[in-house]
């Protein structure tokens, strides 16, 4: 496996009052093409500024050192009209929240083939023609309807999925996605997790997914980084991390999990094995 | 006796020019003192509209509610009714249920039936934040001096002040991180047994459902498609939407993501 995206001991720190906090402290990481890599963590752990700091969507007066390396180019010094021909084009990011990701008074048409032209000049027609490929890919029934519809007339799974294809349309080799199940119905969820799965093996884009929900993970993660801290306490395959976790950190993440509250409620003493 | 009883409650929204949205279709539903009841359902199921209606914001269609076996008084304008005092909510998003002006020792004092004296408020202040496991020294500080799981330990103390016999929780854990999320049940539970308070736990996760409710009611498009004690429920569930459901709940287990791409192959 060829990896596209190394990054290597990234420390971010933000200005506070008193000087700089460390936000990230030496993380590093590896994400192979066609490979969909977990991050996991509670809030606060580091995992979004990780991501912002690929992108280089940090908060003004971030510093940053160690190096983001991206396609054999380091990320971390490239000026910002270079890493522009970089997001949303090589890399393109996916957010919790689609309505806010969405544009409410564009059509979902207008906002999928504006980046196309942007990105890849390519003529409206075509731009059109790709838009309702990449609707059929995210499974959205009628593209060519959905394509003069608004954000408003979408549910939030769609929304998603509408957000998705944008993310696509430029046939990035990754796409970074930051809990983007996180405001959607289980149900819902199940099948943009499915969506993931696919699209990484039919068109080998390479994923990281940053989520604290460690289920998410074990349905859809080849493996798993766990943060905490602004650091990666554990990392692995990830059944390796969530089987058989040998990190305190990652054994509470998975105790806090409502399944094991409710395991420990109807069977209180199992966790500590047998009391007698 | 039972402390909160829905009979057979229809609401039906009325939009201009559009059909009319039977957003809750005949559910009946009991809440004894002791228990928590789990109200299960995705977005768009109606759980929000009987909660409107379970806690007096609005009248329903058709139906009735009892709160204490007397019929619910809905709330006015500005103030719930005196006799519906018994019955607290606790909010999903806690930055937006507290005041960033006022000391959190003013704000839990907020939810009190009568107002009590500076000294005995001061005691009373002490009772709740211990109540909910806070440091009650921590009093004269503001909301945002506090974590999101701290604030919703603050919004479930200011709820505890009118001593409620029914508290009605709509997704109180949903903005919380899965540490604060995992304490904040394991109160709730705690607050139910030793208060003997009677509680509408409404959610779309039925693995946290499960968790902390005795018996769960599965909404779907305005029915109850099943309900029954949670444990029996998750384990050997009925109604095919249940199934989907908890099918669809992402577990920690082998890895599927190889599993699901050797079938796609």
């Amino acid at each position: 496996m060829k990896p596209i995206l190394e990054v290597d001991a990234l420390r971010v720190s933000l200005p506070n009052v008193e000087g700089f906090t460390d936000v990230v402290k030496e993380a590093s990481l590896t994400v192979n093409e066609g490979e969909i890599v977990g991050l996991a963590g509670e809030s606060g752990s580091g995992k979004t500024m990780t991501s912002s700091a690929i992108l280089g969507i940090l908060p003004k007066g971030a510093r940053t050192s160690g190096t983001v390396t991206f396609e054999g180019r380091d990320l971390l010094g490239l000026p910002n009209a270079e890493l522009a021909q970089i997001r949303g084009n090589r890399i393109s990011m996916i957010f919790q929240d689609p309505s806010a990701a969405l544009h409410p008074l564009l059509t979902i048409g207008t906002q999928i083939t504006e980046h196309m032209r942007h990105h890849l000049g390519v003529s409206k027609r075509e731009a059109t023609e790709r838009a309702v490929k990449l609707l059929e890919q995210v499974q959205i029934v009628e593209p060519r309807k959905a394509l003069r519809s608004y954000p408003h007339q979408f549910s939030g799974g769609m929304r998603q999925r509408a957000a998705i294809a944008i993310a696509l349309a430029c046939e990035p080799r990754m796409l970074i996605a930051d809990e983007p199940t996180t405001a959607l119905d289980v149900t819902v969820q199940d099948g943009i997790l499915q969506l993931f799965n696919r699209l990484c093996d039919e068109t080998g884009v390479a994923v990281l997914f940053i989520t604290h929900d460690l289920g998410v993970l074990s349905t859809i993660a080849d493996r798993t980084y766990v943060f905490r801290d602004g650091a990666v306490v554990e990392s692995g395959e990830t059944d390796d991390v969530l089987l058989r976790p040998r990190h305190d950190y990652t054994q509470a993440l998975i105790a806090s999990r409502a399944q094991s509250l409710a395991q420990e409620r109807v069977a209180p003493h199992s966790q500590n094995g047998a009391r007698k | 006796m039972k402390v909160l009883e829905l009979d057979d409650i229809h609401v039906t929204h009325h939009r201009r020019g559009q059909s009319d949205v039977r957003a809750v279709r005949g559910v009946s539903l009991s809440v004894a003192p002791g228990q928590v009841v789990g109200l299960v359902g995705e977005s768009g199921c109606g759980k929000s509209s009987l909660a409107r209606v379970a806690v007096g914001l609005d009248a329903p269609t058709s139906g009735e509610v009892r709160f204490e076996g007397a019929p619910l008084a809905p709330s006015r304008l500005t103030a719930r009714a005196k006799s519906a005092l018994g019955l607290q909510m606790v909010f999903q998003n806690p930055y937006a249920s507290l005041s960033p002006r006022r000391t959190i020792g003013s704000q839990v004092l907020d939810g009190l039936r009568s107002p009590l004296s500076r000294a005995e408020g001061e005691v009373e202040a002490i009772r709740l934040l211990e109540l909910v496991g806070l440091d009650p020294d921590s009093r004269r500080r503001y909301p945002n001096q506090f974590s999101g799981g701290q604030r919703q330990r603050l919004a479930i103390a200011r709820a505890l002040a009118a001593r409620p016999t029914l508290m009605i929780a709509d997704e109180p854990v949903t903005a919380l991180d899965a540490f604060s999320s995992a304490q904040i049940v394991k109160l709730l539970t705690g607050l139910v047994r030793d208060l003997d308070m009677g509680m509408l736990f409404i959610s779309h996760d039925l693995s946290l459902v499960r968790a902390i409710a005795d018996e769960t009611a599965v909404m779907y498009a305005g029915e109850i498609v099943e309900r029954g004690p949670s444990e029996k429920l998750w384990n050997d569930p009925q109604h095919e939407y249940t199934k989907t459901l908890i099918s669809a709940i992402p577990v920690i287990g082998p890895n599927q993501r190889k599993k699901r791409t050797a079938h796609a192959g």
